[in-house]
């Protein structure tokens, strides 16, 4: 009896033990996965959504379009954002590239423009804290920031041309980290990463609308 | 037309400079204005200096037609030296457009700093920024 006791007291001693070894490695395959979608979760990069809307759809010949401009901060944490939505100059730290497709041909704007400040050496650096709101604005997760953008018909010709159009834009950012001759903030770079939390980087595409010129 | 003095030739032959402010109606509004603004601003936020526009190709690249640079008060005050670090910059975004990351990058040749188009040109370093 005892010697039964004793072989049976073995075998699920063994099977404890491949119980234990098994779920071990069962959980020791399932953890790096979840560590590392926690780590995914907690430290992904920022997101962010950009949305454009117009008022109306159909529009005289040569007439401007005026769009409304969401910039949607869709990830868990704070970010930063550009305060100046309307730029479309091509070497600012954050711009919208809106384009014209007629019939899925892209029609770019007939002029570019670049802009320099020349201000990321200055003579004084008041302090960050005055500076930074300057530029750039905090959103929450779920907030959005919005602005208007006006497709100038003097810059695309085609919206002389009665027809469908459908716009869609670009939206960029290289962040106040940028390491640019007109990046204002520029010098407190020390100070920017030590924030709680980040300026968006990245570009990310607009939804798209359909506008109509009419004859 | 290739190598280098020929398409600074060419850049310069191109390009029109606008004083800002003055009258000013054209194509190239957004970058008058942009300048305008930054000269008018009580409370400047280092925005237009300097604007170019040109006419792009349908790849961003310039088409090589007749181009605007527009300039303002900082440009009025500098000494000639710092006048033509500005200039050359402002010929250098369609000449390499749209590559703006060697354009504006602080450790590229084309900034206006010491470093930059000074050494290469000869001309004067543009100062910090007051």
């Amino acid at each position: 009896m005892l010697d039964f006791e004793k072989k049976m007291h073995d075998l699920v001693g063994r099977k404890c033990w491949l119980s234990v070894v098994l779920l071990c490695t069962l959980l020791w395959a399932h953890l790096p996965q979840t560590q590392s979608q926690s780590l995914l979760t907690d430290n992904a990069k920022p997101q962010i959504s950009v949305r454009i809307y117009s008022d109306r759809v159909r529009f005289q010949p040569e007439e401007d379009v005026r769009l409304r401009v969401e910039i949607w901060n869709e990830s868990r944490q704070d970010l930063f954002v550009f305060k100046e939505i309307d730029n479309t100059f091509s070497n600012s730290l954050a711009k919208i590239q809106l384009t014209l497709y007629n019939e899925n041909q892209a029609i770019v704007p007939t002029v570019a423009s670049v802009v320099d400040s020349f201000s990321s050496e200055r003579s004084t650096y008041p302090p960050l804290a005055t500076e930074l709101p300057r530029y750039w604005i905090a959103l929450m997760p779920g907030h959005f920031c919005g602005g208007e953008v006006v497709i100038r018909a003097s810059s695309f010709g085609k919206l002389k041309e009665p027809g469908r159009y459908r716009i869609q834009g670009m939206y960029s950012s290289r962040g106040f980290l940028a390491q640019d001759i007109n990046n204002p903030l520029l010098h407190y770079a020390r100070e920017l990463k030590q924030l709680p939390y980040e300026a968006w980087v990245g570009h990310v595409e607009t939804n798209s609308l359909t506008i109509e010129v009419l004859k | 037309m290739s190598g280098p003095a020929p398409s600074a030739e060419n850049l310069l032959n191109k390009m029109t400079i606008y004083k800002v402010p003055s009258q000013y109606s054209g194509p190239f509004q957004g970058a008058y204005n942009d300048v305008a603004a930054n000269n008018n601003a009580s409370t400047p936020t280092w925005k237009g200096a300097a604007a170019t526009s040109f006419n792009p190709n349908a790849n961003g690249t310039w088409d090589g037609s007749p181009y605007g640079t527009f300039v303002g008060t900082r440009f009025a005050n500098a000494p000639l030296g710092q006048q033509e670090t500005i200039l050359v910059h402002e010929m250098a975004h369609p000449f390499l457009a749209p590559d703006e990351s060697n354009v504006v990058d602080t450790s590229r040749k084309y900034n206006p700093g010491a470093g930059g188009i000074p050494k290469s040109c000869g001309t004067q370093p543009l100062p910090p920024l007051h």
